[in-house]
């Protein structure tokens, strides 16, 4: 009874949400609208590789991939005090402060690390796209703003991290080195960096691929790289242009991840024995200085394709001394803010639309894609065109999953533009098919998972496939998927608030038309509703997996932390 | 120690100075006649040439950058729509220079399907309807002022759609995405003659009376003999000129007039009536 | 209802090359009959189980049942064959987050269509619930059929097994050392359950304990590193043929 409360409560609450969504199916199947989707797909092909285009492909990813790389690198370095500043354990509570008296000192470097940990919730609540479209307007044309878009939203995301890694060190060295007289910063660098390190460079790694895919998509707020070229060539109908910039940004994101997982493992063995860094340091400086100095030569590469240069120009901080003073105070007025309740209303719909799109089209795709339902059953028919066809619907569906996944929300968008004409639906589709991807994979992989002793028996009992699926895989599985599909609902909130920056709908649009008519007051309000609404969902969200009826959903710290920078971009785990 | 230096050499190395005068050019894409202006080259090359400057073109996507670069010295000219124009001359005190002969007697088109049955602004009244960015003169600006003074039913206008640019507009209203919209009649006519959309499909409806729209203005600051220079090689722009026509022609521009800015007191004014500008 | 085994071998890969589980494996066995496996550790009873349930194939030779190669069955064929036989295993590995009752139910799924096992993890028939809770009351659970899978004590979670099998309601029940983790008086209970449970149906069990064995199998059939040691009447088996059997001299099979 309670069950079929809770199913017509959450089925009422779609219904609302898709008409919040303005949800449509008739234009999915306008001939007109078919035909221009027919038009774009053709028009895709051949992929334009022509000697002029080529380079403009060359120069975006280049700047685009520096981009990454100095914003990572800048959010390490904000994000580190942020983190340090931000550990309970040596500031708030625990162990190093039992025992010592009271005083104003102790209250004082308690209170700046709770405004650390808020900074730090403040500066990833906020999308890095909203980031980067006020510093398009505050820094001025090219890379540089995309570059301190990332810096200030990943310094969020590390900075929350990084704080919890350092509270997740056992504790004794800490306490012992504080007994023996040792400051809480020198407590710091010898008890807890020590043990912290090789994940803490594992973590900033991961947040360069992170880094990367959402570098890709600044430029469609004027940010430069590969995002800036796509829309241009959009609007220029030269879909043969968006093909080939599609691909180079596919190939940099895999190239980037590669090369991510590659250090990440080595600096995951390093920390078993100790510091990876510290011991990487070491070996930089000491057997391999001249590849030392190669990695310097290209960071420095990086900053410069970044727009490090201009950053000294003269004329540019006090211009945005002036910008920054022209947000505030925020424009409450009444009748500015009764104009955000659809809009505000729009988004919330288009995340939860989009998320039951991906939801029902992931969940689809991923059952052919979970190898143990279909191509390492050993009961299906053995013959070989039976076997090849099963192996050909699950490379299928792993592909579709892989495309689906790899094509940032926002370019979704604008194909879903042509498909279903602007607004709200065209976002939530967007995010659908981008939210598919993502889940369908980690569905899959979390089904392939799962304990197989009991769902073996349900085979000896006489149970086909599907049988096991619903009876041994599904009940085993069904709260890791639960917790994915909540932390992918989070990320989608905070995606449905720019899809408008594209066409897609929701306080996106409001945020883009204020900063355009350079009505900043408006926008910094935005910008405070965005951030409040975030922090909403996640408080939200933490209390459903903080229910004891929902016993496993909450995940262990270490995935924890994975989807937390995760959740900062598009990214898909 | 060696670290320090190397890096104090390569940082040294980007920062290069700049060859005797660099004039940063920007241009928004709305104008865009297609491929080949991704770069802009014919253009640039020609104003290198009779400014001796090394000239620099952006091509942004974001109106509000170029006002805002224009603001903080990031860049000496810029071509901008005329409500941008109105914008960054009361924020950046930006200086006119020249425009297009077209550009002094310019005209938004309200378009619909050619099988609907709207015939005048009137009976815009229960129908969807789109404007291109939010700050384009000919493709929301001067559309909502006309609409206002004819008495459009205000529903029209508040729940109107942006799409963000002309090209995007003409695209919903010929399939059917809404049921009319207003556009930069330059870019309708391109649309149409280039095949990227079926005349067929669309028919103008009304055509506003002319206002002025594009226009290229030089920052404050800018050094008086070069913007002079510019404006020079833009009036100077020949016709009969094999090179110099294909230039005129990539600009969807017949020759170029020096442009006066008591010219836009009417945009302004419209400006401010819609509460655009603050 | 009969196996026959011809001449079967059972290779598993493994790192350090294939290992013969089973090796030239001939056995018989006609309907009603109650069979033992004796064997050392990695005798390959358990291999020998899973050729009789169907859920491996032999490496070489056949098994039959009822005249038809299990081998060559696929798909809803091999799903009827299956649903004729239950299985008790060593551990039984209930599916943890459901429920003991769900668990029995899991007994219908070879004869349930998709439809109906959808409908029932939502909420079963009343006619296959009732089948459930009459299982677990023959094994005493009654009382814990609300209970999760994983809140029941390794005893109780082998009876639900038992349930299960009892709601699958096989002609050939198989068990696979079902008592080796439990203590000795829960041992003799559910020994009984067992043999209970398995009145008028074919029963084949691999077991340790060789006392229970003689008492209760008619005939018994030694394993030893793969290879079939001896096939005899219960009271045929003699001292000597066990020390044998149990002798120390492993022959790199497993079970």
């Amino acid at each position: 009874m309670k069950r079929a409360l809770l199913v017509g409560a959450i089925a009422a609450a779609l219904v609302v949400c898709a008409i919040g969504a303005q949800v449509q199916t008739s234009p999915l199947f306008d001939p007109a609208n078919l035909r221009a989707v027919g038009a774009f797909v053709r028009g895709l092909f051949p992929p334009d590789l022509s000697p002029a285009f080529l380079p403009v492909v060359a120069r975006a990813t280049l700047r685009t991939l520096g981009v990454a790389v100095a914003g990572t690198v800048l959010s390490m370095a904000l994000g580190l005090p942020l983190g340090i500043l931000g550990t309970a354990s040596l500031w708030r509570r625990g162990p190093l402060l039992e025992g010592e008296r009271h005083s104003l000192g102790r209250a004082a470097l308690a209170a700046a690390s709770l405004v650390a940990r808020g900074l730090s919730r403040f500066l990833r609540a906020v999308p890095e796209l909203v980031w980067a479209l006020f510093f398009v307007v505050g820094f001025g044309l090219g890379p540089l703003p995309g570059t301190l878009a990332l810096a200030v939203s990943y310094a969020g995301v590390l900075g929350r991290v990084y704080a919890d890694l350092f509270e997740a060190v056992p504790p004794g060295p800490i306490v012992a080195l504080h007994a023996s007289g040792a400051t809480r910063l020198q407590a710091f660098a010898a008890g807890i960096w020590p043990q912290a390190a090789g994940s803490v460079a594992a973590y900033s790694l991961y947040s360069f691929e992170c880094c990367v895919r959402s570098a890709a998509v600044l430029g469609f707020v004027g940010a430069g790289g590969i995002g800036a070229e796509i829309n241009l060539s959009m609007r220029l109908f030269e879909y043969g242009q968006v093909t080939t910039l599609l691909a180079a940004l596919v190939l940099l994101v895999l190239g980037a991840d590669a090369f991510s997982r590659a250090l990440r493992g080595r600096f995951q063995r390093n920390a078993v024995h100790g510091s990876g860094l510290l011991r990487d340091a070491l070996e930089l400086r000491s057997a391999r200085r001249g590849l030392g100095l190669v990695w310097l030569a290209l960071l420095l590469f990086a900053f410069q394709q970044a727009g490090f240069v201009g950053i000294a120009a003269a004329g540019l901080w006090p211009h945005l001394g002036r910008f920054a003073a022209q947000l505030f105070p925020p424009d409450l007025s009444p009748a500015f803010l009764a104009t955000l309740v659809t809009p505000l209303w729009q988004t919330v719909a288009i995340s939860v639309v989009g998320t039951a799109i991906g939801i029902a089209l992931g969940s689809v795709l991923a059952l052919p894609a979970t190898s143990t339902l279909l191509v390492a059953d050993p009961d299906r028919r053995r013959g070989l065109p039976a076997r090849a066809l099963r192996v050909a619907i699950h490379g299928a569906a792993r592909a579709s999953l892989a495309v689906l996944r790899s094509i940032p929300e926002l370019v979704w968008v604008l194909l879903c533009i042509l498909a279903v004409g602007l607004g709200p639906f065209a976002g939530a589709l967007a995010l659908g098919l981008h939210t598919a991807g993502v889940l369908g994979k980690l569905y899959a992989e979390t089904l392939e998972e799962v304990p197989p002793a009991p769902v073996e028996e349900l085979r000896a009992i006489g149970a086909g496939a599907l049988q096991r699926l619903l009876w041994g895989m599904w009940p085993q599985a069904r709260e890791t998927l639960a917790s994915y599909t909540l932390l992918r609902w989070e990320t989608n909130l905070r995606v449905s608030t720019v899809v408008g920056l594209v066409g897609g709908g929701g306080l996106g649009l409001a945020l883009y038309n204020d900063v355009q008519l350079a009505f900043y007051d408006r926008a910094a309000t935005l910008v405070l509703l965005i951030y409040l609404l975030v922090a909403a969902t996640d408080a939200l969200a933490d209390r459903l997996r903080r229910r004891p009826t929902a016993r496993g959903i909450a995940l262990a710290p270490e995935s924890a932390l994975a989807l937390i920078a995760e959740s900062g971009s598009a990214a898909a785990p | 120690m060696r670290l320090l230096l190397f890096a104090a050499l390569a940082l040294a190395a980007c920062n290069k100075p700049a060859p005797e005068e660099t004039l940063r050019a920007s241009m928004i894409p709305t104008t865009d006649p297609g491929k080949a202006t991704r770069e802009m080259q014919p253009l640039v090359d020609y104003l290198s040439r009779h400014t001796r400057a090394k000239v620099e073109m952006t091509v942004p996507t974001n109106y509000a950058a170029v006002v805002e670069a224009l603001v903080n010295d990031q860049v000496d000219i810029a071509h901008l729509g005329g409500f941008t124009y109105v914008q960054a001359s009361k924020r950046a005190g930006v200086r006119p220079l020249v425009q297009r002969e077209r550009d002094r007697n310019f005209h938004s088109l309200f378009v619909t399907q050619q099988g609907s049955n709207i015939r005048s602004l009137a009976d815009l009244k229960g129908h969807s309807f789109a404007f291109g960015d939010v700050n384009s003169t000919s493709g929301h600006l001067m559309p909502e002022y006309y609409m206002r003074g004819s008495k459009v039913d205000p529903e029209v206008i508040s729940k109107a759609l942006y799409t963000g640019g002309h090209d995007a507009t003409l695209l919903a209203v010929a399939n059917g995405k809404v049921d009319a919209g207003a556009m930069d009649e330059a870019v309708f006519e391109r649309m149409t003659s280039s095949g990227k959309i079926d005349p067929a499909k669309v028919r103008v409806f009304y055509t506003t009376p002319p206002f002025l729209d594009y226009i290229w203005v030089a920052r404050k600051g800018l050094d008086s003999r070069l913007a002079q220079s510019v404006s020079d090689a833009f009036l100077a722009l020949d016709p009969a000129d094999p090179a110099q026509k294909q230039i005129l022609d990539a600009l969807a521009a017949s020759k170029y007039v020096v442009a006066d800015d008591a010219d836009y007191d009417k945009l302004r004014q419209a400006a401010a009536q819609a509460g655009l500008l603050r | 209802m009969s196996f026959e085994l011809r001449e079967v071998a059972l290779v598993y890969p493994s790192r350090a090359g294939a290992v013969r589980a089973l090796d030239g494996v001939t056995l018989a066995i006609a309907g009603g009959e109650r069979v033992a496996l004796l064997g050392p550790s990695g005798a390959g009873k358990s291999s020998l189980l899973k050729l009789f349930n169907a859920t491996a194939r032999p490496t070489a030779g056949a098994i039959r049942f009822e005249g038809r190669r299990l081998a060559a069955l696929a798909g809803s064929d091999l799903r009827a064959v299956r649903r004729r036989i239950g299985t008790v295993f060593q551990q039984p590995s209930l599916v943890p987050s459901l429920t003991a009752l769900q668990n029995a139910l899991c007994g219908h799924l070879g004869s349930w269509s998709l439809a109906r096992s959808l409908r029932a993890l939502l909420a079963a028939a009343p006619s296959d619930t009732r089948v459930a809770l009459a299982a677990l009351k023959t094994v005493g659970l009654l009382d814990k059929a609300a209970a999760r899978a994983d809140e029941l004590s390794g005893g109780q979670q082998q009876r639900v097994a038992i349930a299960r099998v009892l709601v699958q309601d096989p002609e050939v029940v198989l068990t696979d050392e079902p008592f080796a983790s439990l203590d000795p008086g829960l041992t003799a209970q559910l020994a009984d359950l067992l043999l209970h449970v398995a009145q008028g149906r074919t029963l084949i069990a691999a077991l340790h304990d060789v006392e229970l064995a003689l008492a209760h199998f008619p005939r018994i059939v030694g394993l030893r590193g793969g290879r079939v040691a001896f096939d005899a009447k219960a009271a045929e088996v003699s001292p000597q043929m066990l020390r044998e059997l149990y002798a120390h001299e492993a022959r790199g099979a497993v079970g």
